[in-house]
């Protein structure tokens, strides 16, 4: 599994791709809103777990530019948030929930929950 | 000895007083004139009786920015007595109308005061500002706290599953200290967000089933808040109009609180019930536990406040319970003597809160 993680804090973004090392899952970076579908179509990730509260991201926007990208659409995405209720809105376009902080188990099962349905 | 008071004698007194004392009434031409406006501040804008006699209330605040100040004098001659606040330059004025009738039933005339409430406002106005900026802090800060504590959670969880082989028992007992530490600012974190949310998050009322919400509550504080086991005695049929999300969270944290201090030798009793108080009906929230000195039943509301330093909790919750109550137009109170266990009351507004059953 090839995760993309998408965070404007470089610690968060690490420290995750740390923890996804252990766990042999393969992980690249990606800290600015405006750069994810350049990534997604670069990297082609299994998985996008993307931060929801970055300078400049109208999250719901982003989603649906990604969704109607014609070779990349589908891919899945895991939000990454600490405030679980704004995620809920977005709750149909998206395929997880990983609320911070995170326990490393919670973060591996959505992932891997995402990917499979993705 | 004093004579008796003559009605000159009155003005006199009223001249001497700050504020204003007024009386006006509905000319002829359909105009409102004053018959009296004496006081302190009449003398220093030169309104008083004698200057402005004959002078209706068109000519003297002339329409524009005294359109407000006609319209609340036009609705005193209706009847409408409200009081009412203008401004004139800087300075703020509370004036307090009251229609006078005739036997018919007719508006004959408006007196009333009119007091500067200068320092007032910018009293409220100071607090409001304070309040905003000290909601906007807790927001930022339980908000950005989160990121290193995240890392932090992270790197935890990393070291404690890769390297625990090579750190001995030592090293697997300090990963599990700071495992706990990190849930301790973990959830002081997630209180503070509460009660952020408690002070400024936006009220949907509807009919919510509380008994049923209490047992979901229950359910999800003996399994996440503690280890401790209880025993819920949660009355049937608790309904109520309030905002189902913020209702939930003061639920969280009475129940969170009972099972803290609940008797520590056995499984906790705690039970939720409607009672008729003092205050009209409230909810309450009993557990067996040692209870708490009454002189501290207020001082245990406010935040950070907690009765010794060695117990659990936050000391942020029982904030939180109060702001949500009120938010609703209700009241959060506590009951106890030592050995009494503790009763946690709250209502939800004077007509929010009643049996169903």
């Amino acid at each position: 599994m090839k995760v993309l993680v998408v965070d404007d804090n470089p610690d968060i973004v690490e420290s995750t791709m740390v923890a996804l090392d252990m766990l042999d899952v393969e992980s690249v970076a990606c800290e600015g809103a405006s750069q994810v579908l350049a990534a997604i179509r670069q990297e082609r990730p299994d998985v996008v777990l993307h931060d929801l509260s970055m300078p400049g991201l109208d999250m719901e926007e982003q989603l649906r530019r990604l969704r109607a990208e014609p070779d990349i659409g589908a891919t899945p995405v895991v939000l990454f948030t600490a405030n679980r209720s704004r995620a809920e809105a977005l709750d149909s376009l998206v395929q997880g929930v990983v609320q911070k902080p995170f326990g490393i188990d919670e973060l591996m099962d959505q992932l891997e929950m995402a990917a499979r349905g993705g | 000895m004093p004579e008796a008071v003559e009605a000159g004698d009155i003005l006199d007194v009223v001249r001497n007083l700050p504020d204003v004392l007024f009386r006006c009434y509905k000319g002829e031409d359909g105009r409102i004139y004053w018959s009296l406006n004496e006081g302190g501040l009449a003398e220093e804008f030169g309104l008083t009786t004698e200057k402005i006699q004959g002078k209706s209330l068109d000519e003297l605040f002339p329409g524009g920015a005294s359109d407000e100040l006609h319209e609340h004098f036009e609705a005193a001659f209706r009847g409408e007595s409200t009081i009412f606040t203008n401004q004139i330059g800087d300075r703020h004025f509370r004036h307090f109308p009251k229609a006078i009738r005739d036997e018919e039933g007719h508006v004959v005339e408006v007196v009333g005061y009119i007091a500067d409430v200068t320092d007032l406002i910018r009293a409220q106005e100071e607090l409001a500002r304070a309040n905003r900026e000290l909601d906007a802090f807790v927001h930022a800060a339980s908000h950005d706290l989160r990121t290193p504590l995240t890392v932090l959670n992270t790197l935890v969880q990393v070291l404690e599953r890769k390297h625990a082989d090579g750190l001995g028992a030592d090293g697997e007992d300090i990963i599990a200290r700071m495992r706990g530490t990190v849930g301790q600012v973990r959830g002081m974190l997630e209180d503070l967000l509460d009660l952020s949310r408690a002070r400024n998050s936006e009220m949907r009322l509807e009919h919510v089933d509380v008994s049923a919400l209490a047992h979901e509550v229950a359910a999800t504080v003996e399994e996440h808040e503690t280890d401790r086991a209880a025993e819920w005695t949660i009355e049937a049929g608790l309904t109520a109009e309030a905002d189902p999300g913020l209702l939930r969270v003061l639920l969280q944290n009475l129940f969170a609180n009972a099972l803290r201090y609940a008797g520590q030798d056995r499984i906790a009793q705690v039970t939720l019930r409607q009672e008729e108080t003092e205050h009209g009906p409230a909810l309450v929230v009993e557990d067996d536990g040692p209870g708490f000195d009454p002189a501290q039943a207020d001082r245990i509301f406010e935040a950070f406040h907690r009765l010794d330093g060695s117990s659990p909790g936050t000391g942020i919750g029982l904030s939180t319970v109060r702001r949500i109550a009120e938010r609703h137009g209700g009241r959060a109170w506590a009951e106890s003597g030592p050995g009494q266990g503790a009763r946690f009351l709250f209502s939800l507004g004077s007509d929010a809160s009643e049996g169903g059953a």
